[in-house]
């Protein structure tokens, strides 16, 4: 089946894609660039590099601008799905949605729609099963975002692996912050991944961070070979 | 030993429908085997003590074209539960009608009698359905979500289903039925 991928850049909408890369002929990825930093579908600290994630991957973007505003998004996602369908031949489309049954649920909708598959791969995973997961391929992961208590700033930035897992995990116990950032409450970008061609370096960044809330924000990248 | 089956015809499926399943049995420290319905064998069926037949993505309907593959569930005298495809199935080989109702996200359902699929009087459930099903009259209706029957079982067998997906909202309706006895 030709399948597209809604992709964030983050470890579970690429974690998404490397399942469906196992079953399905995986044509191109959709990304939205939400203007909105609370929007409640898309994922937003280092949007931007979506692009250069795509060009490693080796697949092609479908990208489209929203406000972000609530209804404004989902015709807006509708109008990327549907570009997609029509440029790439689209039968599915494929999402990293892990615990928010209001994405799954507009995602669904709007698939229906439009007379698409739609998978969830990730759907009701453990989170600490989804992170070991990711460590174990290897994936490359830093966290470009926190957005909750007791989230330093001294998180962001930070590579994703076995020690990091195990502080999150110290957190939902003592915090109940849930340790995949299901909630929004962390935000990553994968720089490496298994079926990355090429692997993306960070050239610059800077941090903003106040009271628990902060953006690891990639400001350039460059492709390098493996 | 439990049998969970599978419906889905894609893989991506499995993880999405059956998985969850599979996760809230193993949490619960339920013993069970997953089987695929096209393969599924006599030996199995005769093993099991119950059997778990789980939903699968919306455009998914290779289960209403093989429903041949589920003729065994007519015989057997062991507790089934039907989640979503799973109850279409059930009430479709005793005669019911599947009619085109499509249900996307969360709805609040009522419940007409109590069970273990219906403890309380409200509750919320997540709905991934196309299809509803109008049950013959061997069935009787134990929840309601508006007008739809969204929990349905057998009057005279331990033959459950339920519409919704409970693996989503409400996961303990699964390790319930993996303690279902005979008080039900």
């Amino acid at each position: 089946m030709r399948v597209g991928v809604l992709f964030s850049g983050g470890k579970d909408s690429c974690l998404a894609l490397h399942k469906s890369m196992s079953f399905h002929d995986v044509v191109c990825l959709i990304t939205l660039l939400s203007e909105n930093n609370e929007s409640y579908m898309f994922h937003v600290p280092n949007i931007e590099i979506t692009e250069k994630q795509a060009e490693a991957i080796g697949l092609p973007l479908v990208q489209k601008r929203t406000s972000g505003e609530k209804e404004t998004e989902l015709k807006d996602l509708k109008e990327a799905i549907r570009t997609a369908k029509a440029s790439f031949g689209l039968e599915g489309v494929v999402t990293g949605a892990v615990r928010s049954v209001y994405q799954s649920t507009r995602v669904q909708k709007i698939c229906r729609q439009l007379d698409l598959w739609c998978f969830n791969p990730l759907w009701l995973k453990d989170e600490i099963e989804l992170l070991n997961e990711i460590v174990d391929y290897r994936y490359e992961v830093v966290i470009g975002g926190v957005f909750a208590f007791p989230l330093t700033k001294e998180f962001l930035g930070k590579k994703l692996d076995g020690e990091m897992i195990q502080k999150l995990k110290r957190l939902k116990d003592e915090y109940g912050l849930n340790p995949a950032g299901e909630g929004g409450e962390i935000e990553t970008t994968v720089l490496d991944a298994p079926f990355f061609r090429r692997k993306v370096e960070i050239m610059d960044y800077d941090i903003s961070y106040r009271e628990y809330s902060g953006v690891f924000k990639i400001r350039e990248v460059r492709l390098i070979e493996k | 030993m439990m049998i969970v089956i599978n419906v889905c015809s894609d893989s991506l499926g499995y993880l999405e429908f059956v998985k969850p399943v599979e996760d809230i049995l193993k949490k619960a420290k339920v013993r069970f085997v997953t089987r695929c319905f096209a393969n599924l064998q006599k030996k199995d069926i005769d093993m099991a003590d119950k059997f778990i037949i789980c939903g699968t993505a919306l455009k998914d309907f290779a289960y209403l074209d093989n429903l041949d593959k589920f003729r065994w569930i007519v015989k057997v005298s062991t507790p089934i539960l039907g989640i979503c495809a799973g109850m279409q199935i059930i009430g479709k080989l005793f005669g019911g009608i599947l009619l085109e109702e499509e249900r996307i996200g969360t709805y609040s359902v009522n419940t007409v009698q109590r069970t273990f699929l219906s403890k309380k009087d409200t509750f919320y459930s997540f709905f991934l359905s196309s299809k509803a099903l109008e049950p013959n009259n061997e069935f009787e209706t134990l929840g309601e979500s508006a007008d739809l029957k969204c929990i349905i079982k057998h009057k005279h067998r331990r033959l459950y289903g339920c519409l919704f997906h409970p693996e989503v909202l409400n996961p303990e309706m699964i390790t319930d039925f993996s303690l279902l006895n005979n008080a039900w």
